[in-house]
């Protein structure tokens, strides 16, 4: 009896903590950040898992470590990875549909190489769901080349107005960056697909003989120019937003081109064999890609 | 009580201002519930519509003006619509004998507090009633709870206030204020700090708010008793919600806090503030206190509050007897 009510006060007395604690709260600041006003700082963004991209290369920040082995694409629970092998490992074509991917973060632990890693990017913002068909190969040209302006100091007299770390070296460099100087959504033109596959042959040289960009001056004439250009036209602006936006409109017509070009690889999962031969129309691939789960998981 | 002209004006007018203030207090209550809610969990609350959101609420009302009155099937039409106007009116006759200050009160009667205890019992015969007429199971049983325990919460805050009546010798709610002083101390809460304790846990049983809020415990009912009114019949059921909540706060004032008297200038906004200090204390806890069961919150009032009422109560009238 008197234990039981000798419980009961020491209860009362717990229902007082209880109420120290939320008035405690209730006069400390407001955690909220009110997100169009306010921004999250970068340090709390490092621990946010957003979309997967490509780790940038260890010798050439443009340089993908991804050596094809399709183990992130089986991994998948959403299918949502197509990786196309070139001629040799290095990949020809990345692409990646945030709108399947649940981010669950199987192909990153997959990955043998370390070549994918989660983003921290909190401000992607589409109006379709094509925009959200990502080709991670010309995402990660574009931070390995705003890398290389940070740290490489400027400006071998050859290329003037370009910073000089815009190597062409992997394939679909001079593809994905020569897109965006014409018009954006001109893929249907027939005029842009011959120029980048006149650069293409060149270009995909050095990336099969696996040469490190160099830090200064193009070993390719050719693709220095619509390299050059589109390097100013990606300035490291510092809102995230407009940056992904530049990404996803840079690489939705850069799809088509590597592509256009590039004769079967020999490796390919048996679905993605008809895409490779198909038609340099931009819009068409992506509905072909959008298509491609349901298309996987009937072979299963 | 001769009913001449003069009081039968002063009562309509003081009907209509018991409206607007049970109106407006609603939106400031429910402003004040969401922000100190928000605070306690460290957000901002309602924050977009004006300045610091004190538009939301305003706009909440209109909403719930505007939306569908929507009746389900098989309902009881009669019992369906009169609970909702039932929970409302009662209220309205709650406030006359509140003294809001030394000459600021709608109806001076003799024994204010057993017309307030007496016409309080009229909510739960609405909530029943609602409850029964939805034919709706999470109706009925949300009904059931609040009747059980609004009766049973009932008795310890009577036996509370009786204490503070034996102390004063009187039931009229402006002798009761006027035999407390200006000061703090010289109000009935030192005098009676058990029957304080006890009425402010029965208050928060009376007015079926967490942790307490068993009849509309929304994860368990739905939302009780008033599950299926939607847009006024909802609006009623709320706006005598919070002016329940009010009333008691205005009696805790009035018993226990000194009324309208207090530091430099007596008035009716002393009363106002030592209500809503009594209001954010119930808002206080219903974001602390997780909901009790049921029989945890039978086992409060029966075997604590009750023999605690009692003991309270003999003691205070052994004391009266012997030293006054």
């Amino acid at each position: 009896m008197l234990k039981a009510i000798w419980d009961n006060i020491k209860g009362l007395y717990s229902l007082l903590v209880g109420m120290s604690i939320t008035g405690r709260y209730l006069l400390s600041p407001v955690e909220t950040i009110h997100f169009p006003r306010q921004v999250v700082d970068d340090e709390i963004m490092a621990s946010f898992r957003g979309p997967i991209q490509l780790t940038l290369g260890k010798k050439d920040p443009t340089q993908t470590r991804c050596i094809s082995c399709q183990m992130c694409a089986k991994a998948c629970p959403g299918h949502c990875l197509t990786v196309t092998k070139g001629d040799a490992k290095a990949p020809i074509q990345w692409l990646y549909d945030f709108s399947y991917c649940c981010l669950c973060g199987a192909c990153v632990e997959t990955c043998p190489t370390g070549a994918l890693e989660f983003s921290h990017k909190v401000y992607l913002v589409t109006v379709s769901r094509q925009e959200l068909i990502l080709d991670l190969l010309s995402d990660l040209k574009t931070r390995g080349t705003q890398l290389g302006n940070q740290i490489v100091p400027p400006v071998p007299p050859a290329a003037k107005e370009a910073s000089p770390s815009v190597a062409p070296a992997s394939p679909s460099a001079p593809a994905t960056l020569a897109a965006p100087t014409s018009a954006p959504p001109a893929p249907e033109t027939k005029t842009d697909p011959p120029k980048a596959a006149e650069i293409k042959p060149d270009a995909a040289k050095p990336a099969q003989t696996k040469e490190p960009a160099p830090a200064s001056g193009s070993t390719d004439p050719v693709a220095a120019s619509p390299a050059v250009n589109s390097a100013t036209n990606n300035p490291a602006t510092n809102n995230p937003a407009t940056n992904i936006a530049n990404d996803v409109k840079t690489g939705a017509p850069a799809q088509s081109e590597p592509k256009a070009q590039t004769v079967a690889p020999q490796e390919l999962a048996p679905a993605t064999k008809p895409e490779t031969k198909a038609n340099p129309v931009a819009n068409k691939k992506i509905h072909d890609h959008s298509s491609r789960p349901a298309k996987k998981r009937g072979h299963k | 009580m001769d009913l001449s002209l003069a009081i039968f004006v002063q009562i309509i007018a003081a009907v209509l201002l018991i409206i607007a203030l049970m109106v407006g207090n609603a939106v400031v209550m429910v402003y004040m519930e969401r922000k100190v809610a928000g605070f306690i969990q460290r957000r901002p609350g309602p924050y977009e519509v004006g300045p610091w959101g004190t538009i939301q609420a305003i706009c909440d009302s209109m909403k719930l003006l505007a939306k569908q009155l929507y009746r389900p099937g098989n309902v009881d039409l009669i019992l369906y619509y009169l609970a909702p106007v039932l929970a409302f009116f009662p209220v309205l006759l709650l406030f006359l004998p509140i003294p809001f200050g030394p000459w600021l009160t709608a109806l001076h009667i003799n024994e204010g507090i057993v017309l307030i205890l007496a016409f309080a019992g009229l909510g739960v015969l609405s909530n029943l009633l609602a409850g029964w007429a939805s034919n709706n199971k999470f109706s009925l049983l949300g009904a059931a709870r609040a009747v059980a325990q609004t009766v049973a919460y009932e008795i310890p805050m009577i036996l509370a206030l009786l204490a503070v009546v034996f102390l004063s010798g009187s039931m009229d709610l402006k002798r009761i204020t006027e035999q407390q002083g200006q000061w703090p101390w010289e109000w009935n809460i030192l005098l009676q700090p058990l029957a304080f304790f006890i009425y402010l846990v029965s208050l928060v049983g009376e007015t079926n708010r967490a942790p307490f809020d068993l009849p509309e415990a929304e994860s368990e009912l739905t939302a009780g008793f008033h599950t299926e009114y939607s847009g006024m019949g909802f609006a009623l059921f709320f706006l005598s919600e919070y002016a329940n909540m009010l009333l008691v706060s205005f009696v805790a004032a009035v018993f226990f806090l000194g009324g309208y008297k207090g530091p430099i200038a007596d008035g009716f906004w002393w009363l106002f503030i030592k209500a809503y200090a009594v209001m954010f204390f119930m808002v206080w806890i219903r974001w602390t206190f997780p909901r009790v069961r049921f029989d945890q919150l039978l086992n409060l009032n029966w075997k604590w509050l009750l023999p605690l009422g009692l003991l309270n109560l003999w003691a205070t009238a052994i004391i009266m007897k012997i030293f006054l």
